[in-house]
C-alpha cells in the first residue's frame, strides 16, 4: 500500500498549534514532574533505526489500566492510548501487509497476530514550521508520523468522534469519493461509510495534537500489561523519497525543544 | 505551562533524556581563503590551541563539558563525557589575539551548537571544524550600535531603527555574512561601497536604487545559461542610509563613538584586507552636499519665514533628535554657557553645531546659517538673491523667457544645461575665481561661499583618497577595477518621498531659505555642484590612480520627470538606466565575456 503525503499550509482561521508527546496523557496544571512520577507506568524504547523506527513499551499494572486526563472533568483513557504528536489528517493502515512509504521504501508487515495497524498523520503546516524550531538543528524535518502496532477496533472508537465532526458537505464528498451514487445516505450513515473508508487507508480525518487515536497492542505478562507501538518520522526530500527521521528527535522537540 | 514545564518528568521524556556516555573525536583547522585549511596549532610557538567544550540545554545557562588543547594535527584528545541527548555542544576556541596560518584573530571562535541527539544514541560524536575570522558578527554590532546613536544617518534619527524595517538596510548588512561565508578567491568578488543619494533606496518598496539595478545585472551575467559561467559572482554592500564620505571612510567615530570600531572604515579595511576584489563599485559624495537628515523632512510651516526658534529635543528619546535641527534659527539657538565659544557652530545647543556645519545651507552666501556662521546680523540677509542679469546675459535669454522659466522647474532645469562646465569652459572656475570678471563666476559667487565650498569638496575628495590608498595597499590592482559615477542632472522637482511624503526636498528649500528663489538659478547651482563634483573630484581621482580607476559620466541621463521620484531620487527605470552605463563601463575593463 502506497500512502500520500498532503505539502504542509497554512491553516485558515484560529487553529493553535498543540504538541503532545505519544503516549501517557500530559499532566494537568501544576508541578508535572511529580504527576508523572506518581504514576505507575515504566517506559522502555528500544534503539531507534530505519526502517524499524522507535520501538516504544509503556508497561503498568493490569489492574490498574487507565490514566486520568487532565480536563474539566477529567477523562479516564486507558494506558495504551497513543496520541496526536502533532494537528494533522490521519489516515488508518493494515499492518497485515508491508507498507510503502513515498518514494518505494517498504516497511515489512507486521509479524503480530491480531488486527493490527498503522496510524500515518500528516503533520499540519502550521504544527510543521512551529516544530521545526525546537527540533535538532542537523537533523531532517519530518512531514509525517507513523504509529505502527495499533489495535484496529480502538482506532475506529477514538476516530469515531472525530469523523463526528466533520461537516456534512464533507462527509458527502467522501462518500462521492467512495463511488457512491444515487440518493444520499442520512448523516449517521455517512459517517460510517468515511470512518470505514478512514479504515481501509482511502480516507482521512483532520484532528488536533493531543488527540487520542486508538490503542496500542497490550500482551499480559504476569500481573503487569505491556503496550507496545512503534513510531516513525519522515522527511520527503526533493526525489520524493521517504527520509527517517528519529522519532526522539521529533519528541525532543515536543517535550521543550533543542538549543 | 511551557512546553518544557509541561512535560518535565514525562517518562518517555526521561528516557529519552537519560545522559549517555558519547565519545568526542573532534578536530579544528582554520579556514584560508588563499590556501588549504591548516590544523588548529600554534606552529611558531609549537603549542597547541585551548579549546572548551560547553553543553547547552533549552533555556538553561552553559555549562563546561571539558577543556583541552589541540595537537599538531589540530584535533582535541578523544574524551568521554556522559551528555544528555537533548542538549548541544558548542565549542570555544581560544584563538583570540593569536595569529595562526597567517591569520590574525581579534575574538575567540564558537562553533556552532550541534545537537547531541545522534552522538547520543550512536555514542559517539565525530567532527572536523573549519574557523574562519569573520567581520559579520563585529560589523552587526556596530550597526546596531548605529541604530541606537548615529544621529547623522537615517537609521540612526529612526531612534529604534523603524527605518531599517521599512526598507532593506537589515539585509544589506547580511551581505557581508553571506559574502564572508562564500567568499573564494576564484570568484568575481565585487564591494559595493555606496552611500550616496544614488545608491541607497528611500524606500525599496517603490523603487529601487542603483545598488540593486546593477547587483541584478551582474548576477544575470553569471548566471548559468547556455554555457556555464566559470565563476560565481559574490558582493558585499557597505552602506546605511545616507553616509556622508567623512562618515564612510574616516576614522574619527563623531558623536557617541569611541573607538575604532565604531566607524564604518574600520570594517571596511578590515574586509579589504581579508578579502581580493575584482570591481568596488564606489557610490560617495552626494550626500556630504545634500546633508541627509539635516534638511529632510517637508512641512507646511518649515518655509522661508518660519524658521524654529529653539532647537527641540524630542521627549520621546533619549539624545537630541536631529531631526528638529532642520530649520532652526542659530541665532535664538545659542547656549547661554558656550557664548564665549571662538568657534560660532560650537556655541549652539545640544549636536546642531556639528550637523550645521556639515550642513549644505552653510555654503549658501545669503543663507541665515551662513550669516550666522560669518558673525553677521540677521539682518544682513538680502531679501532676494538676484541673479537675472548675469543669468540672462549668460545664457541668452530675454526678460519673457526668463519669467517663462521661472515658471516650470523642468524647463528651467533643462535652460540651465547651458551653464559652462569647468571641465571645457575655463572662464568657470569657481571656487579658484581666478578669472573674477566672468559672469558664470560672479552668478556662483553670488550663490555659494567659496571657501566653504572649496573645503566641502576637498574633503570629499580626502575622504575617498583616504579610501583608494587602503584599496591601493591591500588589493591586487592589476586585477581591479574601482567604478564611480556622477549624478544625473536634476529635473529639479520639489516633491518630498517615502510612502509618508516625509523626507525631502533636500535643496529646493534650503535654495529658497537663501532667498534664492527663481529656478533657473536653482537649477544653475545643483548643475555646478554636479559639475564640479565630476571634474574636481572624479577626473583628479581618475588622473591620480590611474587604469584602476574609472567612473561614469551619467550626468546627461534621465531626462524625462518620469524619471525620478523626488528631487534627487531616481525612479527604478532612472537607476536602471545608470546601471546599464556602469555595466558597459565594468565590460570595457573586464572584456564582454568576463565570467
Amino acid at each position: 500500500m502506497t500512502i500520500g503525503v498532503i505539502v504542509p499550509s497554512s491553516h485558515p482561521g484560529c487553529y493553535k498549534t498543540n504538541f503532545y508527546l505519544p503516549i501517557i496523557a500530559a499532566a494537568p496544571p501544576g508541578d508535572a514532574e511529580t504527576w508523572y512520577a506518581g504514576l505507575p507506568v515504566t517506559i522502555a524504547a528500544a534503539p531507534e533505526t530505519a526502517p524499524d523506527g522507535l520501538r516504544i513499551t509503556a508497561t503498568y499494572p493490569s489492574n490498574m489500566p487507565v490514566i486520568q486526563m487532565a480536563g474539566d472533568p477529567p477523562a479516564a483513557v486507558p494506558f495504551s492510548t497513543v496520541f496526536a504528536m502533532t494537528g494533522g489528517f490521519v489516515s488508518f493502515y493494515s499492518d497485515s501487509t508491508p507498507f510503502t512509504l513515498p518514494g518505494g521504501q517498504v516497511l515489512p508487515a507486521s509479524s503480530s497476530s491480531g488486527d493490527l495497524g498503522a496510524i500515518v498523520l500528516t503533520i499540519w503546516g502550521a504544527d510543521f514550521g512551529q516544530l521545526n524550531k525546537g527540533l535538532a538543528p542537523e537533523l531532517g524535518r519530518p512531514v509525517a508520523i507513523l504509529y505502527r502496532g495499533l489495535d484496529k477496533n480502538a482506532v475506529s472508537k477514538a476516530l469515531e468522534g472525530e469523523v463526528g465532526k466533520m461537516p456534512k458537505r464533507a462527509l458527502v464528498q467522501s462518500w462521492k469519493d467512495g463511488g457512491g451514487q444515487g440518493t444520499e445516505p442520512d448523516q449517521a450513515t455517512l459517517k460510517q461509510l468515511h470512518l470505514a473508508r478512514i479504515l481501509a487507508g482511502s480516507g482521512s480525518v483532520f484532528v488536533n495534537g493531543g488527540t487520542p487515536l486508538g490503542e496500542a497492542v497490550t500482551a499480559l505478562s504476569g500481573s503487569d500489561t505491556n503496550a507496545e507501538f512503534v513510531l516513525h518520522s519522515y522527511e520527503v526530500d526533493a526525489a520524493g523519497n521517504a527520509v527517517f527521521v528519529p522519532p526522539s528527535s521529533l519528541i525532543v522537540a515536543v517535550g521543550g525543544g533543542h538549543v | 505551562m511551557s512546553d518544557g514545564e509541561r512535560w518535565k518528568g514525562h517518562p518517555l521524556q526521561t528516557l529519552l533524556n537519560a545522559p549517555r556516555n558519547v565519545q568526542f573525536n573532534v578536530g579544528f583547522r582554520v579556514y584560508q581563503t588563499s590556501y588549504p585549511s591548516a590544523p588548529l596549532y600554534d606552529s611558531v610557538k609549537n603549542i597547541g590551541v585551548g579549546v572548551t567544550a560547553y553543553l547547552q540545554n533549552p533555556g538553561e545557562a552553559r555549562v563546561l563539558a571539558f577543556t583541552a588543547v589541540t595537537d599538531q594535527n589540530g584535533k582535541l584528545p578523544v574524551t568521554t563525557v556522559s551528555i544528555a541527548p537533548a542538549s548541544a555542544v558548542i565549542f570555544v576556541c581560544h584563538v583570540k589575539d593569536k595569529t595562526l596560518a597567517n591569520i590574525a584573530f581579534e575574538e575567540d571562535i564558537d562553533t556552532d551548537a550541534a545537537s547531541m541527539l545522534e552522538a547520543a544514541s550512536s555514542g559517539t560524536f565525530n567532527r572536523s571544524y573549519e574557523l574562519r575570522s569573520r567581520i559579520y558578527p563585529k560589523y552587526a554590532d556596530f550597526f546596531r550600535f548605529l541604530q541606537i546613536y548615529d544621529k547623522e544617518s537615517i537609521l540612526g534619527n529612526s531612534s529604534i531603527g523603524i527605518a531599517a524595517y521599512v526598507t532593506d538596510d537589515n539585509t544589506l548588512v547580511k551581505t557581508l555574512s553571506e559574502f564572508e561565508l562564500s567568499y573564494r578567491d576564484a570568484n568575481f568578488n565585487v564591494m559595493f561601497e555606496g552611500d550616496s543619494w544614488f545608491h541607497y533606496p528611500p524606500n525599496d518598496k517603490i523603487d529601487q536604487d542603483l545598488y540593486a539595478s546593477l547587483k541584478a545585472k551582474l548576477q544575470e551575467t553569471f548566471k548559468p545559461g547556455d554555457s556555464t559561467p566559470k565563476r560565481r559572482c559574490q558582493s558585499v554592500a557597505f552602506q546605511h542610509f545616507g553616509d556622508t564620505s567623512d562618515q564612510m571612510f574616516s576614522l574619527d567615530p563623531g558623536p557617541g563613538g569611541d573607538a575604532d570600531e565604531h566607524t564604518q572604515f574600520h570594517y571596511t579595511k578590515r574586509c579589504l584586507n581579508s578579502y581580493q576584489f575584482e570591481l568596488i563599485v564606489l557610490s560617495s559624495g552626494g550626500n556630504d552636499i545634500g546633508e541627509p537628515g539635516i534638511s529632510a523632512h517637508k512641512k507646511k510651516d518649515d518655509d522661508v519665514a518660519t524658521y524654529r526658534k529653539y532647537i527641540v529635543p524630542d521627549p520621546a528619546v533619549a539624545q537630541d533628535h536631529y531631526y528638529d535641527f532642520r530649520y532652526f534659527d542659530p541665532y535664538e539657538a545659542v547656549k547661554e554657557s558656550s557664548s564665549t565659544a571662538t568657534d560660532r557652530a560650537e556655541r549652539l545647543q545640544g549636536n546642531a553645531g556639528y550637523w550645521l556645519k556639515r550642513s549644505f545651507p552653510i555654503l549658501l552666501k545669503n543663507h541665515l546659517w551662513s550669516l550666522y556662521l560669518d558673525g553677521k546680523e540677521k539682518s544682513d540677509q538680502q531679501t532676494q538673491v538676484d541673479l537675472e542679469p548675469e543669468l540672462t546675459t549668460l545664457l541668452g535669454l530675454s526678460p519673457t523667457d526668463y519669467n517663462d522659466l521661472g515658471k516650470s522647474l523642468a524647463k528651467a532645469a533643462d535652460k540651465a544645461l547651458a551653464f559652462p562646465d569647468p571641465a571645457t569652459d575655463p572662464s568657470v572656475d569657481f571656487p579658484n575665481m581666478a578669472l573674477t570678471n566672468s559672469l558664470a563666476n560672479q552668478v556662483l559667487d553670488k550663490i555659494f561661499v567659496k571657501e566653504r565650498f572649496k573645503e566641502r569638496f576637498d574633503d570629499i575628495r580626502a575622504n575617498m583618497v583616504r579610501f583608494l590608498d587602503h584599496v591601493a595597499q591591500t588589493q591586487d590592482t592589476t586585477k581591479l577595477l574601482v567604478l564611480c559615477h556622477t549624478y544625473c542632472y536634476a529635473i529639479f522637482t520639489d516633491g518630498p518621498t517615502d510612502y509618508f511624503k516625509q523626507r525631502g526636498p533636500w535643496f529646493h528649500n534650503r535654495l529658497r531659505q537663501a532667498r534664492i528663489a527663481h529656478p533657473l538659478a536653482q537649477s544653475v547651482a545643483i548643475k555646478y555642484l554636479i559639475d564640479y563634483f565630476r571634474w574636481n573630484v572624479l577626473e583628479d581621482l581618475k588622473n591620480t590612480y590611474g587604469p584602476w580607476f574609472d567612473y561614469y559620466d551619467a550626468r546627461q541621463l534621465n531626462r524625462k520627470s518620469g524619471d525620478w521620484m523626488d528631487e534627487i531620487h531616481l525612479t527604478t527605470t532612472g537607476f536602471e538606466r545608470v546601471a546599464s552605463g556602469l555595466m558597459q563601463t565594468i565590460k570595457t575593463k573586464f572584456g564582454a565575456d568576463f565570467q
